[in-house]
């Protein structure tokens, strides 16, 4: 009988999806009083452990309670009266508050409340800086993802999450090794030589960095975009602020979740190399072609040329010889990861708590690398009197991190693990017949290299990190409206590594190396707010004054030493005392703001924003303590405006516009003062110290500013089922941080000066529609963006900035690649007439066979028939046309299926791996491309491939579009189904829900690149971007997952 | 509730009065300030090795220029592009070697600037040393500048510390300028200032004889024979002690001490000192396990620099000096058991035994760089001698150095035979020692000698780093070397 009614009720929760609540008689035989209800979410699936609170204003009555597993709640015994308002709340969904009853004698009150799962709808509540805003409030920029695009997603770091979920975000995922960053950059490239990261603030502390942090536990993630949400940020803002807030407990029946994954993981893609046959021919012909080069007789045995061939490839050619190894595939895996989560959320009306507990254990693709974190999270809520609040938040964690070198070139006592294992030729073997390491040094068809299984298994390279977050928020409400808040933070943060590289033949027999080293900090805060908040009939006013310190210490030190007398123990407690190396330093640093911000709207329809802080900071120069940055921003909703009220179709049409100021004081701690480097020279045996200056001093040394403008319109249709964002910003970067280039004979390479200037003009656009949302449910949120970067200023004298093949020039792009562009070969001698001809009657000068480069000039800016230093040029841009990502949800009750797609357009890559794959020695592995190579007039392959030759001429070497790559892609990070038991048989196996899921992560790349990954990004440097050398590929990697709650 | 409000303001109140200016002002606890510094003895003598520490750096590349340009040095492998663009005279004005020797040169220089400017109104009652500091800052810095005018020719003559503004105003300066102005000058001043011999943990830093020994060949580079001839003369006599070892090997010995009695002044380098040994023996060998494991060197091999086939047929029978100048051709007899290694044809066929010692770890030798040593001071002796018309008197010296050879004195001489046995005998006493090149341009056979692997007229000078050209921006100061553009 009592499962009749529900389902009916459900059913008629079904067939209004809205919020429902009805006053109804339906049981005229209950007690008088009575209030009683059922709570369902928008699928009509019943809710239990909702927390309903109820109030009478009057009578300052409360009382709390919450649905059990059938979404039934009840209040026994309400006196009649009211007004009486009812707050639903519980994770996941959006609270809600029915408000205005009133309790009759003898009249039970029945409510059916419908939830609605959180999302980025108009009433969700938004993070901003130092308080929180409605999003329909909202002046200006601020993405924001939820629990929903976070869940079930196998990372180990929250930034992976976001690729492809944030307009204006951009998500590199570019290391591969587990636990580390990806890079992230909001809104184009704002800084030349002071960072990209943004700032990260969590639970309001903040921070730069957030490995530690347990996925599982983060509750949003907001992102501050444009200038007037960042500008209260200040002197840390203008690489954009990532707000995170965590779980807190609710009221209501205690919940216990566990949450879990177990996936394996393996390499997407790898680059295609010559087999052992196809390399040892290549390698004859490169021997050969050189001979012919020298004028040398090459009719005899190739063994008796006046340069011979290696016998290795000679005895591949006759068959003698038939190894064929991938080196590459013995270092790589398939490795396991797997996650456990338990949490307890739960509490009543004066406390309330969430805690988990989280062990993570992932292994790398690469053998021998793995990261484990194990963490705990205690968020206590309490209500001390009617006016005293307090939050805590303790999360310590620990890392233990086993670390592989993954970049890097092959050759020489390289410990580049994936540059060892490419460059490694397939017709040597890894092991010796005996099981000893195959070594390659002294073997005639290589260049000498570590082998690179060693590499992997031998080196021994582990870090822990031990981190203790902890802060407390006070809250005091001295009058209605008015908040007084005080936050006192603190982090501390140990790390502690430790490196062993033994002695053996395969490392070249070089001494034991072994290293410790450790790292300390600790870094406070204390901040104090207050907030008011008035409404003045239509006029509506939220304030913000504030005042907050931060001071960061740390300390490192590193010592090591070679004088290990054997590999059994490697600590350095081996050495006998005798530190080869050893350094220790302390740095510091400082801030100290005020900060107040306004909030006005009249009506909801006209909103202004004006934000101001002051920002002083021991980095800053002795003549620039102190910098001011100011924000304003305006809104209007349109769509509120009597004469819109006629048109049904659209329900929010928002205008913004902002400008702001900000800044970046990631210049170094003590980069202004003219500080000494300590070094050491011999004399009379031993190690005897010294110094010598080691920077130009700089007393007006400041932070970089930001200066932002966003325009941005929201538009939604069709009642909420397509949301439309589209935002367009300029931002201009002055006083940017530059390492000029000054003449040598200063002494100096280098003076940091604030003298840069770089503009970012950009696009967002954002789509988020529901298809369907019945029992089936569709939705798809899209995003797109694009910028442009461009140089103004930089130098004294405006010179290029080349900082290996990069240039970053005024009118152009930061980081722009360059070099010489590839204009095909030299098919004939008719061409090689023609040029243009590199190091003419030298040594080296190009031949018939050879590279040819494009003649871009020569002196007078003509072209001249050489290819020198006059035809450098730029060659390609490392920055992306644009960059986009695609989520599509959908599910039919109880079974749920997404997928997330990310992708970039347009950028290329210049690749320190390629350099060594297609350079044309063969001493180490080639790529494919080089397969069909010019051989003779006669027979010039496919007359665009280079012939190979053991010492190449023609400038091959030099840096060209021959070595760039293509950085183009659409990946799919993506791919999660996922099923709901039924809540009958979880009912009946007493559980509160069961979900379980599969995921594909990183499932496939759509790409034309020739590497492992096309989403590059080997240095954080802004002078270096889209540079490619042999980084840690990305693993797919596929899970199955299970979260059961209690 | 009132204390909580209280509690509230007093906790505002102390912060915001806790931390004001001084709270954001840090001072540096891991380093200090330039201004901190250069007031005691103590400061400038650690200023001072700072400076030989710039020089250092420089000299782990001078085979580079002194021996692999050369006629008796090549790099038969082709992995090092850049070593071979300077063997094969193709190297590119932008190659980070001519960059980097630009860099280490005034890195040098601007220490020594510094100290010469900061010490002049020292007091002698706290700066004890002042004057040995003085001298070794000038003789550091003339060492650095006639370096840089032998690669480079004509360079930017700095001798105080500039700012930024100052430098890129200053000009490339003709090389007969920089010798007048500062090498000759400093070099004269160091060899009054400098003290005569060091002893204890100060060996291996400049002395009296050091300037001298430096002064004899600059005055032989630029061709003042009197004048070389009467500094390095007087490096033979009392107070000096210099004398040749009786038995050449033990130059190349290092399990001896290097600062023996035909010392003068060398680049230190020390194994297990955690950086502070040398490239050159790991640099230089081969690629032959047999060999690297009969000599105990661990970390590898470079095979940068092997000597060529001409020199090495040029050798005369009974040298005592080939075996360790030159091994060649290809195979390797372990003197112990006899066993011969034949090399693999894609290695280097040659290789000098200067620097072969024990290395433990990679780059880590204790070889020194010798920048002068007795037997060069000898040989410069006989050729200032000669060219002085004193033939006769040249041959004193040039028979010292020979004789310790083991081979047969000369005597009846012409000058110009005179002049042609100095030059050979230079090639097999000082070959692989940075001087090969440096002797070619210096007595005009440097064109004659190279033009078969490659050499223009105009490269007796390198070209400089492009980098320079492009960052001084102003073809009237600062101009690419001819030829070169």
């Amino acid at each position: 009988m009592r499962f009749i009614f529900i389902k009916s009720r459900a059913l008629f929760a079904l067939l209004f999806p809205i919020l429902l609540l009805q006053l109804s008689g339906l049981n005229a035989q209950e007690k008088p009083s009575q209030v009683k209800g059922i709570v369902t979410n928008n699928n009509g699936q019943l809710l239990a452990g909702v927390s309903v609170i109820v109030r009478n204003a009057k009578t300052n009555f409360t009382a709390g309670t919450s649905t059990d597993s059938a979404g039934i709640f009840s209040f026994p015994g309400v006196s009649s009266g009211g007004p009486y308002s009812f707050t639903f709340s519980t994770i996941g969904y959006e609270n809600q508050t029915l408000s205005g009853y009133s309790i009759k004698p003898d009249i039970a009150l029945s409510l059916v409340v419908s939830m609605k799962e959180s999302s980025a709808s108009l009433d969700q509540v938004v993070v901003v800086g130092y308080g929180t805003q409605r999003r329909k409030d909202l002046t200006g920029s601020v993405a924001s993802v939820g629990t929903k695009d976070i869940r079930d997603l196998p990372v180990t770091r929250i930034e992976q999450a976001l690729s492809g979920r944030v307009a204006g975000v951009q998500v590199k995922l570019a290391d591969g090794q587990p636990g580390s960053s990806p890079q992230i950059r909001i809104r184009g490239i704002g800084s030349i030589s002071a960072g990209g990261d943004p700032l990260y603030v969590v639970d309001g502390f903040p921070t730069d960095n957030i490995q530690t942090l347990n996925p599982n536990d983060i509750e949003s993630l907001d992102i501050l975009k444009d200038a007037s949400a960042t500008a209260i940020y200040g002197s840390r803002g203008s690489n954009g602020v990532v707000i995170i807030n965590t779980k807190r407990g609710v009221t209501g029946k205690t919940r216990i979740t566990v949450d879990t994954y177990y996936g394996q993981q393996e390499v997407t893609r790898v680059p295609k190399f010559l087999n052992a046959m196809e390399q040892a021919t290549y390698y004859y012909n490169s021997i050969r072609n050189r001979n012919i080069d020298l004028g040398n007789n090459v009719s005899g045995d190739p063994a008796t040329w006046a340069i011979r061939v290696p016998q290795t490839p000679l005895d591949v050619i006759s068959g003698k010889n038939t190894t064929n190894v991938s080196a590459l595939d013995a270092v790589l895996r398939t490795a396991p990861q797997k996650s456990y989560n338990l949490s307890v959320y739960g509490g009543n009306e004066f406390v309330k708590y969430a805690l988990s507990g989280e062990y993570l254990d992932q292994d790398g693709i690469i053998l021998n690398s793995n990261f484990k974190r194990y963490s705990v999270r205690a968020n206590i809520d309490a209500q001390l009197t009617k006016k005293l609040a307090i939050r805590m938040n303790l999360n310590p964690s620990y890392i233990i991190n086993n670390n592989v070198i993954a970049a890097g070139g092959g050759a020489g006592a390289s410990t580049s693990i994936i540059g060892s294992a490419t460059s490694a030729q397939p017709y040597y073997p890894l092991y010796n017949p005996d099981g000893s390491y195959f070594v390659y040094q002294t073997i005639d068809a290589s260049t000498d290299l570590f082998n690179p299984l060693a590499l992997a298994l031998e080196k021994k390279d582990v870090s822990t990190r031990t981190r203790i977050l902890g802060n407390v928020n006070a809250e005091y409400k001295v009058i209605e409206g008015l908040k007084l808040n005080v936050m006192l933070g603190a982090t501390s943060n140990n790390s502690k590594g430790s490196t062993f590289t033994p002695q053996l033949p395969v490392f070249f027999n070089t001494a034991a190396t072994g290293s410790d080293n450790a790292f300390s900090g600790f870094n406070w805060i204390a901040e104090y707010t207050a907030n008011y908040t008035k409404n003045f009939g239509r006029h509506n006013v939220a304030a913000l004054a504030g005042y907050t310190a931060q001071e960061d210490v740390f300390d490192e030190n590193s010592l090591s030493s070679n004088n290990f007398p054997n590999n059994l123990v490697s600590t350095l407690s081996a050495v006998s005392e005798i530190i080869t190396t050893g350094t220790a330093s302390r740095a510091e640093w400082s801030i100290v703001s005020e900060l107040a911000r306004i909030n006005y709207n009249y009506d909801g329809r006209y909103f202004i924003t004006a934000s101001y802080r002051r920002d002083g900071s021991s980095r800053f120069g002795a003549n620039n303590k102190y910098g001011v940055f100011p924000s304003a921003a305006v809104a209007w909703r349109v769509s509120d405006e009597k004469f819109m009220q006629g048109i049904p179709i659209i329900d929010q049409l928002k205008l913004r516009a902002s400008y702001g100021k900000t800044g970046n004081n990631n210049i170094g701690n003590y980069a202004s003062l003219s500080t000494i480097n300590y070094i050491k020279y011999t004399t009379g045996g031993v190690a005897i110290g010294g110094f010598a200056p080691g920077v130009i001093p700089n007393p007006n040394l400041t932070w970089e500013t930001q200066e932002q403008f966003n325009g941005g319109i929201d538009i939604g249709l069709f009642k909420g089922r397509l949301n439309i964002t589209a935002d367009h910003f300029i931002s201009r970067n002055t006083d940017l941080l530059l390492n000029v280039n000054i003449p040598l004979a200063s002494g100096f390479a280098t003076a940091l000066q604030n003298i840069g200037e770089v503009k970012n003009t950009g696009w967002e656009f954002v789509l988020s529609s529901i298809h369907a949302n019945g029992k089936w449910q569709w939705s798809t949120d899209f995003n797109i963006s694009a910028y442009k970067n461009k140089v103004v200023r930089l130098g004294p004298s405006g010179d290029d900035i080349i900082s290996g093949n990069n240039i970053t020039r005024i009118g152009q792009p930061i980081g722009m690649f360059y070099g010489f562009i590839v204009d095909g070969i030299f098919k004939n001698a008719a061409e090689l007439a023609a040029g243009p001809i590199y190091n003419k009657g030298l040594a080296d000068e190009t031949r018939v066979g050879d590279i040819k480069f494009k003649d871009v000039s020569g002196p007078g800016g003509k072209p001249d028939g050489k290819v020198d230093n006059a035809d450098l040029t730029i060659m390609g841009s490392p920055y992306p046309d644009f960059y986009f990502g695609l989520t599509n949800r959908l599910s039919y009750g109880n079974l749920g299926f997404s997928f997330n797609i990310a992708g970039s357009q347009g950028s290329q890559i210049y690749s320190n791996a390629m350099v060594i794959y297609r350079l044309i020695r063969s001493r180490s592995r080639t790529l494919t491309t080089e397969r069909n190579y010019w051989k003779s007039e006669a027979d010039p392959g496919d007359g665009k491939t280079v012939r190979p030759h053991d010492n190449p001429r023609g400038g091959l070497r030099l840096p060209s579009t021959r070595y760039m790559d293509n950085g183009s892609y659409i990946r799919i990070n993506n791919i999660t189904l996922s099923y709901i038991l039924p809540d009958k048989i979880s009912r009946l196996l007493t559980l509160h829900s069961l979900r379980v899921y599969a995921s594909a992560n990183n499932a496939y790349t759509f790409t034309k690149n020739l590497s492992f990954n096309p989403d590059v990004s080997n240095s954080g440097n802004s002078l270096n971007p889209g540079i490619d050398a042999n980084n840690y590929p990305l693993p797919r990697s596929i899970v199955v997952g299970l979260n059961v709650s209690f | 509730m009132k204390n909580i409000i209280s509690l509230f303001a007093l906790a505002l109140v102390y912060l915001v009065s806790s931390c004001g200016k001084s709270f954001i002002e840090k001072i540096p606890v891991s380093s200090v300030t330039i201004d901190a510094l250069y007031k005691t003895d103590k400061d400038f003598q650690d200023a001072v090795i700072g400076t030989y520490h710039g020089l250092r750096n420089q000299y782990a590349n001078m085979w580079q220029f002194g021996d692999l340009r050369g006629d008796d040095a090549f790099i038969q492998v082709t992995n090092q592009p850049s070593s071979t663009a300077v063997d094969v005279f193709s190297l590119n004005s932008s190659d980070a070697l001519l960059r980097n020797t630009w860099a280490n040169y005034y890195i040098a220089i601007n220490r020594a600037n510094t100290i010469l400017a900061r010490i002049a109104n020292a007091d002698v009652a706290v700066v004890k040393n002042k004057d040995r500091y003085i001298g070794e800052a000038r003789f550091l810095r003339a060492v650095a500048y006639f370096d840089l005018v032998r690669i480079f020719g004509d360079v930017q003559m700095i001798t105080t510390v500039p700012t930024i503004e100052e430098t890129a105003a200053t000009p490339r300066t003709p090389v007969a300028t920089v010798y007048a102005e500062v090498i000759i000058k400093d070099l004269l001043d160091a060899a009054v200032k400098l003290p005569r011999v060091n002893t204890g943990t100060e060996v291996g830093r400049a002395t009296r004889g050091a300037a001298k020994g430096m002064l004899g060949k600059v005055y032989l580079t630029i061709k003042d024979f009197p004048k070389a001839e009467a500094v390095l003369q007087e490096l033979t006599a009392a107070p000096y002690t210099y004398a040749l070892l009786s038995n050449y090997n033990d130059l190349f010995d290092y399990s001896k001490n290097e600062h023996h009695s035909e010392y003068i002044f060398d680049i230190e380098y020390e194994e297990g000192l955690g950086g502070l040994g040398s490239i050159f023996t790991n640099n230089f060998m081969p690629n032959v396990t047999a060999l690297l494991d009969y000599y105990n060197i661990k970390g590898g091999f470079n095979e940068s620099l092997s000597p060529t086939k001409l020199f090495v047929d040029l050798w005369q029978a009974g040298d005592k000096r080939k075996d360790v100048g030159v091994q060649c051709c290809g195979s390797w007899r372990n003197p112990a058991t006899g066993a011969v290694t034949t090399f693999n044809s894609t290695t280097s066929q040659s290789y000098t035994m200067k620097y072969v010692t024990s290395v433990a770890t990679r780059n880590d030798s204790r070889a020194n760089w010798k920048v002068i040593r007795y037997a060069d001071v000898l040989l410069m002796l006989a050729e200032a001698l000669n060219e002085n018309g004193k033939t006769a008197a040249a041959l004193v010296p040039l028979n010292q150095v020979r004789t310790r050879a083991g081979l047969p004195a000369y005597a009846g001489l012409t000058q110009t035979e005179t002049r042609d046995n100095v030059a050979l005998e230079r090639r097999f006493e000082l070959c692989f020692e940075g001087h090969r090149w440096f002797d070619l341009v210096r007595t005009g056979k440097a064109l004659s000698a190279l033009a078969p692997v490659g050499m223009k007229d105009y490269m007796t000078v390198f070209p400089v780093p492009l980098s320079q050209v492009q960052v001084m921006n102003n073809p009237a100061l600062f101009s690419q070397n001819p030829g070169y553009n």
